[in-house]
């Protein structure tokens, strides 16, 4: 399941979505709003999606993840809309029979996220500056 | 005076992933062979500009590059030592809309008393530096700027005469600089493009820098990275097409797509989740 939503994230029904009798393991990885940017104090963001094709991307790297790596259940939400810092904007619940794969499938499925769903943030500096940000791998889709 | 013809093929080409000095967009002949051809016949002499070391055939009269990577302003100062007593027409080698006509044009309102004479862009208006004649009072300026690191040939162009002229024909300096862009440039030298009216949506900065969240387009282009260097000059677009991925009907798609009436095209600005 990849979701994009505007409410604050569930984490513990990620985690529910992913138990299972033959899981042994479990990770999880959360993307929190942090106070800079490249050196510049940052007060706030926003992130703005296109929710169809974005959750139609998140379900292919899912699958993707589910084909590559010997995983059980995987459940990913991202967050739009405006975030305070310390907000949570992602959050990925990868659980496995064995750790080795559950923490590389949860890696794997953080980098495709940010480097293919169509997803944008906006940071609010500071210094009253506003910018659009870029991930520097974005275009080698 | 002289005025030497210089083909600049000393780039890397990096967004296209191939030297576009080999590509063919007509006539079974590549860039470089089209470019000194096309400046032998309207100058005196034709020059390839390359970089120090890059192989060539040994058959033709190279420029090699001596100001390492600084790009076309380098190109030109390495020319002017060459000959400085010569003017000289310079022209980058992914130009695929230019032809004789348009060289000849340049050539019969040249200026001699200006710096340089050139064309202006059909997008924003600026000066068209690489299909420009650089008179041999322009050379100290050029190795000013280079030793001043401002290696914008726009930047040099601005601070001195210049004789401006609007494009004999429109797309006559449209450039290929990707894959999307060749297919556009092929396209549309077979006479392929027909008018039609498709839906753009907008994302991000670009939803912000049109002010609107879609707007209905009639195009004649026939891919979608020629339709966005249309709308990049009617919005004033700062991205370029290959930091973008791009969407057409719902689903990601190649720039080199020949787009359909009644298609909804997305350009997707550089995405950050995470």
């Amino acid at each position: 399941m990849f979701k994009i939503s505007s409410n604050p994230i569930d984490t513990k029904l990620l985690r529910e979505l992913t138990l299972a009798d033959q899981a042994g393991g479990f990770v999880c990885f959360e993307g929190w709003v942090r106070d800079h940017h490249e050196g510049k104090a940052v007060l706030a963001l926003e992130y703005e999606a296109w929710p169809e094709l974005g959750e139609k991307e998140g379900a292919r790297i899912i699958a993707e993840a589910k084909a590559n790596f010997d995983v059980v259940e995987v459940a990913a939400v991202h967050r739009v809309g405006k975030l305070e810092i310390g907000d949570m904007a992602v959050c990925i619940a990868v659980s496995a029979a064995h750790r080795a794969a559950a923490f590389d499938a949860c890696r794997y499925l953080i980098d495709e996220i940010k480097r293919r769903v169509p997803i944008w943030k906006k940071e609010y500096y500071q210094d009253g500056s506003i910018d659009w940000v870029g991930c520097k791998g974005c275009a080698k889709h | 005076m002289a005025v030497y013809g210089l083909l600049l093929a000393g780039g890397r080409s990096t967004r296209m992933g191939e030297d576009k000095s080999e590509m063919v967009f007509r006539d079974g002949e590549t860039q470089a062979q089209r470019g000194l051809r096309l400046l032998g016949e309207v100058c005196d002499q034709a020059y390839l500009s390359l970089r120090a070391g890059q192989p060539h055939d040994g058959q033709l009269d190279v420029v090699e590059d001596a100001y390492g990577e600084v790009g076309p302003l380098g190109a030109i100062a390495s020319a002017f030592s060459k000959h400085p007593d010569a003017a000289w027409l310079v022209m980058a080698c992914d130009l695929p809309h230019v032809d004789a006509d348009v060289l000849e044009y340049l050539l019969e309102h040249r200026d001699p008393e200006a710096n340089a004479t050139c064309f202006s862009s059909r997008f924003d208006g600026k000066v068209e530096p690489l299909c420009t004649i650089y008179e041999p009072s322009i050379a100290m300026r050029v190795l000013d700027s280079i030793n001043r690191e401002q290696v914008c040939p726009r930047r040099v162009l601005s601070q001195v005469r210049v004789k401006t002229m609007d494009l004999p024909r429109s797309e006559a300096l449209d450039n290929a600089n990707t894959r999307g862009d060749a297919a556009e440039a092929i396209g549309r030298l077979q006479n392929q493009a027909t008018e039609k009216s498709l839906t753009v949506r907008y994302f991000a900065q670009l939803r912000e820098q049109v002010g609107e969240e879609a707007e209905e387009v009639t195009t004649s282009a026939i891919t979608p990275a020629g339709l966005y260097e249309e709308l990049r000059g009617r919005h004033g677009f700062k991205l370029k097409s290959s930091s973008m991925m791009l969407a057409v009907n719902g689903d990601f798609q190649e720039w080199t797509y020949q787009l359909q009436a009644g298609d909804e095209v997305v350009f997707i600005p550089p995405v950050a989740g995470g």
